[in-house]
């Protein structure tokens, strides 16, 4: 029994990284309609980065997050501006943002190929213990408990902005519609670039968990397939959607794995996403992104 | 096989594929990016068949491009009825499970350490024949009812059934149809190169292949195989270093998509120019007669 609390504990663990991951992919993709895998360049910059800046710089853990989420939202915004303005202007159709958005996503892990070669490298301990013993079975690592608070308080955050916010009810305004959002007054260039800041702090976030959970490497840019899985099992473009699918992916994987072995788990992961969606093509929250005419 | 044979049958290998993803890109607007993975299924058909089995070339390559087919047609039934993204996901995580089954049961497939000795059945002459029939095929589905079913599927699938066009049935042959194609240039990579392993065939290549497909013209075969042309050389040029040949393809692509959005060839053909020439030389001629 304790062993397969154990395995529950670590699902949530490894979910909530997932879903902080789809929570940034889904905020985009309710806003602009489009899958954005250039926010798996942006999770691996700011992770290289947060390493540059404990290595180099001595910060604290702290402080060192608080810049980061500032730094990879940065980023963000210059791939919105590089990427996408111009295509949104032109209204270019959605494969066009597909290719724009994955080219920017090889690019950025290109830049960290470069500078830092295709190698390991780890953040140090920032903390003196590596794991809580919970009872004499069952323990849960450090680096899981902060991942899920640092989830925990990432998403309760953008669920602030998003619902009681002014600049929430207008990213919600754009998501149903662009255009006549524009006509009550929204400014939508300023919305959709505070929107792909806030979606590069997410991703900022995501980046520095799985660098703590897993290593850094460039190919950390492919977890972003992880997110899209989770905002696609939850119901694409729903945000708290994308909050359950990445619970229920990262579940679903620890179990996968404890029952079939790691190397045979993709397999499984896309049998079970395929009968999912036989079953749900809406996804867990149920709601289907409307095409207009 | 000399150096520059070797480099121009991967040009050919490369020029399929990306014919392939301008089957499901540029005419049907399918966004697979596990595309990869039928040419890897190819591959290892051709691999396991030559040599297990000991089966000849021509037939070897038919039954790979009948696998990719049917593999197309079972991802292709619970995906096609939704919208692109969860094309993009299912195809990205059949991929991923195809590596996983190959790399699993390793008494078939030979695991990790892949399939060797494969023979090179393969030359020059041969790569261009398939090629020059790839083009004939695909150029005629373009020209062919189904083609231009695909470009209103493409354009706007709400329009295109409403004009009583059968989208599912549609996009469900150019999957299809594409996963032959794709299947028939992993079969000529496991002739050309006589080695396959599961882990190349990820879904960069196919990312690639798309980003391929669009600066060369959504809908144009010509610009599809220049441009496959044309990356395939300069990968060959900047062998040395992989990551900064990736960066300036990715640089190209992202200009070429934000100021030219219907790429470089748009929607003409190589025809198209040739009868526009025509026509304007044959204009003027006409023109300094009169005067």
């Amino acid at each position: 029994m304790t062993f397969y609390i154990q395995l529950l504990i670590n699902g949530i663990a490894l979910g909530s990284v997932y879903s902080i991951i789809a929570l940034g992919f889904t905020l985009i993709f309710s806003v602009l309609k489009f899958s954005n895998f250039s926010h798996g360049g942006v999770m691996v910059v700011s992770a290289y980065f947060a390493y540059i800046m404990v290595n180099r710089f001595e910060l604290g853990f702290i402080p060192m997050i608080l810049i980061t989420i500032v730094f990879g939202g940065l980023l963000s915004c210059l791939a919105q501006l590089i990427g996408f303005e111009r295509l949104r202007k032109t209204k270019g159709s959605s494969m066009l943002f597909f290719v724009s958005s994955s080219n920017l996503g090889t690019l950025l892990q290109n830049i960290i190929i470069l500078t830092f070669a295709s190698s390991y490298y780890s953040y140090p301990a920032f903390f003196p213990k590596s794991f809580f013993q919970l009872t004499s079975k069952l323990t849960i690592a450090v680096t899981d408990v902060i991942m899920l608070l640092l989830s925990t308080v990432g998403i309760l955050i953008l669920m602030f902005i998003l619902y009681k916010t002014r600049l929430g009810i207008s990213i919600r305004a754009l998501s149903m519609d662009s255009d006549t959002a524009q006509l009550m007054g929204v400014n939508v260039s300023m919305v959709m670039a505070l929107t792909f800041f806030i979606s590069g702090m997410l991703a900022a976030i995501a980046g520095i968990l799985c660098g703590m959970k897993f290593l850094l490497y460039p190919q950390l840019k492919d977890l972003v397939m992880k997110g899209m899985t989770a905002s696609i099992l939850g119901g694409l473009g729903n945000i708290s959607g994308a909050l359950y699918g990445g619970l229920l992916l990262g579940l679903m994987e620890v179990f996968m794995t404890n029952f079939v072995g790691s190397s045979l788990q993709p397999a499984c992961t896309f049998l079970f996403a395929i009968i999912f969606l036989i079953f749900r093509p809406q996804g867990i929250s149920g709601k289907f992104v409307k095409e207009k005419v | 096989m000399s150096y520059t044979a070797a480099v121009i049958l991967n040009i050919l290998i490369t020029m399929v594929a990306v014919i392939s993803m301008f089957v499901l890109m540029g005419l049907t607007g399918i966004f697979s990016m596990g595309q990869a993975a039928f040419m890897c299924i190819g591959a290892y058909v051709v691999g396991i068949l030559s040599t297990r089995f000991d089966v000849p070339f021509l037939p070897a390559v038919i039954l790979a491009v009948l696998g990719g087919m049917l593999s197309a047609f079972l991802v292709g039934i619970p995906i096609m009825k939704l919208r692109v993204d969860y094309v993009a996901m299912i195809t990205l995580a059949f991929g991923e499970a195809i590596v996983a089954v190959l790399n699993t049961f390793s008494n078939i497939t030979g695991g990790a350490m892949g399939i060797n000795r494969i023979p090179r059945d393969i030359n020059l002459t041969i790569g261009i024949i398939i090629v020059a029939f790839v083009i004939y095929i695909v150029l005629h589905f373009k020209n062919s009812k189904f083609g231009r079913q695909c470009i209103a599927v493409k354009n706007d699938p709400i329009s295109a059934a409403s004009m009583g066009i059968n989208v599912t049935r549609i996009k469900m042959t150019a999957f299809v149809f594409a996963g032959g194609l794709t299947a028939l240039s992993g079969a000529m990579v496991a002739y050309a190169t006589s080695y396959i392993d599961p882990n190349s065939f990820g879904s960069t290549k196919s990312i690639e292949w798309i980003s391929i497909v669009f600066v060369g013209g959504v809908n144009s075969l010509s610009g599809s195989v220049v441009m496959a042309c044309l990356f395939s050389m300069m990968t060959e040029m900047l062998r040395a270093t992989s990551a900064l040949r990736t960066m300036i393809q990715c640089i190209i692509i992202l200009f070429i998509i934000n100021f030219t959005p219907n790429g470089l060839f748009g929607e003409y053909e190589f025809r198209d120019i040739y009868l526009w020439l025509r026509n304007r030389f044959a204009k003027s001629g006409r023109k300094e007669e009169k005067k």
